[in-house]
Formats: C-alpha cells, sequence, structure tokens
C-alpha cells in the first residue's frame, strides 16, 4: 500500500492519499512511495462539507488515529471520504534523526523498533514494538482521522446521587467543577479512603452538561471495571465506555471515556476534561510515554485534574512553586486520622527464612491475627518471599492464601480474603491500592526494600481503618534497618493528620492570587 | 531480514521488555554465542519438549509409544505415513500461547528470533540433507499479516548461528544447508484455523495447498522438512504433506514450534 502527495483539481493545497485513490486528473506532487518516506504536510483545513449521512464513520474515527484494520473499512470504502477531505492520512513512525518516533505511543528509542521484510511494501519494515499489543505500526502504514464535525451528545444530563459531602469533599469538589469550567489544572491530594471517586460526580456532571468529553484515565483495568457501574449508575443519561485491553467497546463514541491508560493512546486531540487517576501509581511514573499520551488525548485547551494521596516530588514541587494548584483533603469521610505506621526490627529475615522460620515478631503478629479472626494483610517485597512465606505458614494455618499479579486465583483469593474464610493474606504490592476490607490490618515484611517506596509505604497504611465502625488499627513495617522511604512515609501520615480537616490554607487555586 | 531492534544493543528481554538483570560471565567476555533475547523469568517459563512423547507427533505422554490421536490417523489409508513424523520444540503453555499471539496476531515478526537457535539446532541435527518447505499462508492473509510466520522459522534453518557454529562446520566439513524452496501455494482463502473447532479442522475435506507451479524442479525420491509455528491436530501438516508425497516425494517431516 503506497501513497502520494496529490493535488486534487479544484484544491490549492496538496493532500494525502492512497494510490489507490488517485484519479486520473489529479496531479502527483510526491510519490507513489512508502507513506513514511513522504515529507510531512500541514493539517488540512476542516471541509465545510455536511457529513451527518456518515455517523458510522464519524463515530469510529472522530478524536481517534486508527490503523486500516481497526477502522472496520475498505481502502475503497473510505476513498471518497479522503477524496473529500473528511478522513486524512497521516504516517504512523515520523523519521527523526536517531531512527523513527511512533505517533501512537510517542516511543523513540531505537532498541525498541523491530525490522522485517514486509509482504505489503515488499521491503525492510521498521515497527515499534512498544506497542505491538494494539497492532503493528510500522513505516508503512498510515493512521486515519476524522477530519469533519465532531459528533455532538445530549446536554441534558443529570446526576443521581444522593450521598452526602464531608466538608473537606465538598469544598474539593467544588474547586474540581471551577477547574472544569477555566480549563485549568488541578491536583486532588486526598488521604486513602477520603472518597475520591465522588468528589468527581459534581464536575463530571458540569462537563457533560456542557456538551464536553471526559475522560478518566486509570493505572489499571480493575479501577475501569470497578468504576464502569458505578458511574453507569448515577449518571444514566450520559453515554460512557469502558476501555481496558479486552473491552469490546473500542468503537463506542461516548461522552465520558474511562480507560486504562494504554487505551487512551489511540485518542488524538479528542477530550475537554481529562481526570487522571493515582497519577503517582504504576506505570505512570516509570513510563513517560503514557504521560504524552494523555496529553495527545486531550485537547490544547483541555481542564486536567490529577488525583492522588501520594503526589510524586516533581507534582509536590510544582505545588510549592505555586505552578500548580492543588486541593488537599487531609481527612477520610468518618473524619478520624490515619493510622500511623509503628516500626519493628526483625532481624536478618532472608536467613530466618532460608532456615524454613519467620522472624520471631512476625512470627507472633500473623499468628495473634490468625486465632483472632481479624483479617490482615502481609505485604511482602517480592514473589519468591511470598511463596516461601507461604509455604511455611500453611504449615500450621491451612486457610491463609498468598496472591501476586501472575496469580490466575487472584480474584477468588482476595473474595475468601473479604469474607472471612481466609484470615492472612499474603501479597506483593498489586493489593496496596484500591482494596478495601473493612476491619483489616496490614504489616509490612521487609519493608527496608526498594519496592517499598513512600508512596507504596502510605497506601499500605491506608488500607487499615477504613470502615467508619473501625476507624482505626495496627499498621507495623517489619525491617532490619529503617530507609528514608519509611521515615517519609511516616512523616507524610503525621503531616496529613495535623493538618486542619476543612481550613482555607488546603485549598490553593491560581485564579485567586492573580 | 529480521531485526529484534534498530539499536546497537538492547538489554532489554525481547517478550517482557523488562531489563534482563545478567550477571556477567565468562560470555561477555568471550561472546562465542549470541547472548538470549529473553530475561530468565521468560526463559524459564518456556518448556521445552524433552522426556517420554509420541513417536510421531511429539506430544508429551508418560510412554514412548504412538498416541491415540496419531493411532486413528494412521488408520486412515488415505492418510497413513503421510507425515513421518513431527518435531515440536516447546508445549504449548500459556507464556506460549502468549508469544505466538503477539508474533502473528498482534504482528510482532521479530520476535521469531527468540526461536532461531532451537530451530537451526534441532534441524541440524535431525534433517541435514532435508530441504526445508514453509507452510504457506493465502495471498490475502500475507497481505493482513504482512509476513508468513512458517517463512521466517524455515528462513532459520539457512541462517548460520555464531562464530562458534561456523568454526564447527568447517571442521565437520558436513554438506551445505539445501535452501529454503516455497513449494507449496495456498490457493483457498480459509477461516483461521485457530477459530474453528476441533471437529471441523478435521472434517474439512478438501485440501488448501498446491504444489507451485513456479517451480520447475523434481520432488521424487527427495526429503522434505516443513516449518510451521503450532501443532494443534495435525491436520494442515498431513494436508501439506499429501501435496508432496503425491508427487512422489521420499520423506516428508515437520518441525513445529509448539505442540498444542
Amino acid at each position: 500500500m503506497y501513497f502520494c502527495h496529490v493535488l486534487l483539481p479544484d484544491k490549492t493545497e496538496p493532500v494525502c492519499l492512497p494510490e489507490l485513490a488517485v484519479e486520473e486528473k489529479d496531479v502527483i506532487q510526491h510519490g507513489p512511495d512508502v507513506i513514511s518516506s513522504l515529507p510531512d504536510l500541514p493539517p488540512p483545513p476542516q471541509p465545510v462539507l455536511a457529513s451527518e449521512h456518515t455517523p458510522f464513520l464519524q463515530n469510529v474515527l472522530y478524536g481517534k488515529e486508527l490503523l486500516l484494520e481497526e477502522t472496520q473499512c475498505t481502502l475503497e470504502e473510505l476513498k471518497p471520504f479522503l477524496r473529500a477531505g473528511l478522513v486524512t492520512v497521516r504516517a504512523g513512525l515520523i523519521p527523526t534523526n536517531k531512527g523513527y518516533q511512533c505517533r501512537r505511543c510517542h516511543n523513540s528509542d531505537p532498541a525498541r523498533f523491530g525490522l522485517f521484510s514486509c509482504a505489503r511494501c515488499q521491503k525492510g519494515c521498521i515497527y515499534c514494538r512498544y506497542c505491538i499489543m494494539m497492532g503493528r505500526i510500522s513505516t508503512c502504514s498510515a493512521l486515519f482521522r476524522w477530519n469533519g464535525a465532531p459528533p455532538s451528545f445530549s446536554p441534558h444530563i443529570s446526576l443521581l446521587w444522593e450521598g452526602v459531602f464531608s466538608k473537606g469533599q465538598k469544598r474539593a469538589a467544588k474547586t474540581i467543577i471551577q477547574t472544569i469550567k477555566e480549563k485549568d489544572e488541578l491536583l486532588v491530594w486526598a488521604v486513602c479512603g477520603a472518597g475520591k471517586t465522588e468528589i468527581l460526580f459534581p464536575g463530571i456532571e458540569t462537563a457533560l452538561q456542557s456538551g464536553a468529553r471526559v475522560l478518566l484515565a486509570t493505572p489499571r483495568t480493575d479501577v475501569v471495571l470497578e468504576l464502569l457501574p458505578r458511574l453507569r449508575r448515577v449518571l444514566p443519561e450520559a453515554i460512557i465506555a469502558g476501555l481496558y485491553g479486552k473491552s469490546e467497546e473500542k468503537q463506542v463514541p461516548a461522552q465520558l471515556v474511562i480507560a486504562t491508560t494504554h487505551q487512551t493512546m489511540r485518542f488524538t486531540d479528542a477530550f475537554d476534561t481529562v481526570i487522571i487517576d493515582e497519577v503517582d501509581a504504576f506505570p505512570y511514573t516509570a513510563e513517560t510515554s503514557l504521560v504524552q499520551a494523555v496529553q495527545k488525548a486531550k485537547k490544547k485547551d483541555a481542564a486536567t485534574i490529577y488525583l492522588t494521596a501520594t503526589p510524586t516530588t516533581t507534582l509536590q514541587k510544582r505545588v510549592q512553586k505555586h505552578t500548580l494548584p492543588v486541593t488537599k483533603i487531609p481527612r477520610r469521610y468518618h473524619g478520624h486520622p490515619l493510622p500511623v505506621p509503628r516500626f519493628q526490627w526483625c532481624g536478618p529475615w532472608k536467613k530466618r527464612l532460608k532456615k524454613g522460620r519467620l522472624p520471631k515478631p512476625v512470627q507472633t503478629w500473623c499468628e495473634k491475627h490468625i486465632q483472632s479472626q481479624m483479617p490482615a494483610f502481609l505485604f511482602v517485597p517480592s514473589v519468591n518471599v511470598l511463596e516461601t512465606i507461604t509455604t511455611i505458614l500453611k504449615k500450621y494455618y491451612s486457610s491463609i492464601e498468598g496472591v501476586h499479579s501472575g496469580d490466575e486465583d487472584r480474584l477468588s483469593k482476595v473474595a475468601a480474603f473479604r469474607n472471612g474464610t481466609c484470615p492472612l493474606l499474603v501479597t506483593t504490592t498489586i493489593l496496596e491500592r484500591g482494596v478495601t476490607v473493612p476491619g483489616a490490618e496490614a504489616a509490612v515484611f521487609g519493608a527496608e526494600e526498594d519496592i517499598f517506596t513512600e508512596s507504596a509505604l502510605v497506601q499500605i497504611a491506608g488500607r487499615v481503618g477504613r470502615s467508619k465502625e473501625q476507624p482505626g488499627g495496627d499498621v507495623v513495617f517489619f525491617h532490619v534497618g529503617k530507609t528514608n522511604a519509611m521515615l517519609a512515609a511516616r512523616r507524610h501520615i503525621l503531616t496529613m493528620n495535623k493538618a486542619p480537616a476543612n481550613g482555607e490554607e488546603n485549598t490553593y487555586v491560581k485564579s485567586k492570587h492573580r | 531480514m529480521l531485526k529484534a531492534s534498530i539499536a546497537d544493543s538492547g538489554s532489554d528481554c525481547m517478550f517482557c521488555q523488562e531489563p534482563k538483570n545478567e550477571l556477567p560471565s565468562w560470555g561477555t567476555l568471550l561472546p562465542l554465542f549470541p547472548p538470549s533475547l529473553l530475561c530468565n523469568n521468560c526463559e524459564n517459563q518456556l518448556k521445552a519438549i524433552a522426556g517420554p512423547s509420541c513417536a510421531i507427533c511429539s506430544r508429551p505422554q508418560p510412554v514412548n509409544e504412538v498416541c491415540e490421536d496419531c493411532k486413528r490417523w494412521e488408520s486412515d489409508p488415505d492418510l497413513q505415513g503421510i507425515l513421518d513424523h513431527n518435531r515440536s520444540l516447546y508445549r504449548y503453555n500459556n507464556i506460549m500461547q502468549e508469544m505466538i499471539a503477539q508474533w502473528k496476531y498482534r504482528g510482532d515478526a521479530a520476535l521469531a528470533l527468540i526461536f532461531r537457535e532451537n530451530i537451526r539446532k534441532l534441524y541440524l541435527h535431525h534433517y541435514t540433507g532435508y530441504i526445508p518447505v514453509p507452510i504457506p499462508l493465502s495471498s490475502k492473509r500475507l497481505i493482513e499479516r504482512g509476513f508468513n510466520q512458517s517463512q521466517l522459522l524455515a528462513d532459520f534453518t539457512n541462517e548460520p548461528l555464531a562464530f562458534y557454529e561456523k568454526w564447527q562446520l568447517l571442521t565437520r566439513k558436513s554438506s551445505p544447508v539445501p535452501a529454503v524452496l516455497p513449494l507449496l501455494e495456498r490457493t483457498i482463502h480459509e477461516e483461521k484455523q485457530s477459530k474453528k473447532s476441533r471437529r471441523e479442522r478435521l472434517l474439512a475435506k478438501e485440501n488448501p495447498f498446491q504444489l507451485s507451479s513456479a517451480f520447475k524442479f523434481s520432488v521424487n525420491s527427495k526429503n522434505f522438512i516443513l516449518l510451521d509455528d503450532i501443532y494443534t491436530t495435525g491436520t494442515t501438516l498431513r494436508k501439506a504433506a499429501k501435496r508432496l508425497k503425491e508427487h512422489g516425494a521420499k520423506s516428508v517431516c515437520a518441525i513445529t514450534l509448539a505442540r498444542g
């Protein structure tokens, strides 16, 4: 499949067309050639043509850049739209001086591009291996996008939610609405268990009522699955799509999109409001390309809201420099302070484990919880440690379980823990976020390991005391030497507990200081 | 022409894209063997077929016998002895399934490189002198996918590995490996095999393969080795082998990546 730059008979600007869509009267300026070898064209103007009669293509392509396979159309079907300028086409890989950059995932690391001999273009084709799971973008692939009018959505949306906000939540919700209206940036810094999801509802409602499209990006599929039914219930009139690796709603045009960060890569200039959940969580900080993906998905003047309990140092610095407006919720929705972790030295545990024994303090802690039937999380640094500890504990207590990310029975084990048949759950850091078990306590085994960063430890401490009935609880870090991360986590929690629950100083908004 | 990266060196695992974290060894100083493309974790999950297996299809089983499925194949007078035997490199476990999905369906062509060494070794070990023949794709599927996965595997039989093997070849003065011949054509465009049930696969009677007319090459009394990605029911390989045997091939064997 080759492409050309063509001057159509009645136009003054050249357009990029597949060879197959070129007709006799057209003047070919470049090509035919592999699309990424053609020079870049300036973005074509939006045609004045009416496009009401093509809702299908509009729905599939608007705000996205898709490969031909993903459009569900053949080139013959796209030809009239390409010639009319309603659908435009760009190269998937942009040549750079080091190699290429992928237009979908922004990968430009030469080590992440493969080479194969392509049957489509009959040449050696370089392709991006970074986003290969979404389909191959190679030097001969073109990305199609909609250049006509945007689809319109009904602004008649009303929120069906009857919960009551705490004072902190109320203030945050108000700031969010203001940010969305002013298309500004905002960091919502709310402790674990503050009720972060609910405070978004009024903001999302306002955005949808103004006819805007909203993206709620989250790092994990589990969260998409949890949020989707909740939002559908409170916003029954809105068209909501949930996008994650295996979902089937990819072609649904929606005014509210809840997506994993990977799925946001397909969007371009699509959203007026972007809400990013757990900004500091894996894989956000690790993969800068995902941050770029969110940047690409939103329109140039879009409101951006970051949501987290543990902002990264970069975000915190921006807050200190007053370049990023912030609103803090230092209290949980039930108003009780966060449980403060205590440190417990447990000796060289690696040696003990090799001998098939647990360090004494850990063993006492586990036994206490198993015997009193009080649910407890034991966080461990790696899958290997997890397996060793699970086998040791299983010798005495067969009902305990261990879960890690590769575990196929993960969901059933967590469910067993929730309903109390499993008193103690040994887990890696996968359960550090989003899991709520009333009355649970938590311990970190080997808290000095690098994997337990400040944010991980704060999140783990945040598993405890989440219900109104049992707002307290024990959090222990078993260690062989305190680390900065452990101290910083404790300091973080103490500062949050000290902050006045609903003081004005918790919110800093740019416009007030202008 | 197949490369895992266009950079000079890549230190990440080719499959999970995490850093490999390898400890330096003698191999780092004296690179006689190419470095592994996978990290230890992914490498360990691949399970080679070792130990007792079916003598015909290499299905892992408690004893070295012909398995029930192969007995059924052999009892059919039309297909008896059509495929001498198949050797598979790996079990079709979770990671293999993921790898093949990423390779074939997502289009990560270069992922085949993971298996290059072992395909070549298996070929040299058991099938020197056999002519490698890839299982073809229909032209429509070839354009859709951009590459033929069996062709990539077949090409590996012709690629000497590292300095070490070249030296071995020199000293042993072994005969050169015959070139890959794309002798077969797929003229009928079918639904993907992986989307059919076992019954549907076995029931499909017509043979989608033909001997390519482009080659003026006598198949008569020569040995052939077919290459394909997965052996599931063995239908595809037997249909391809049938065409070669019909034209007088002496022996037709198969190398497959995974035994499904």
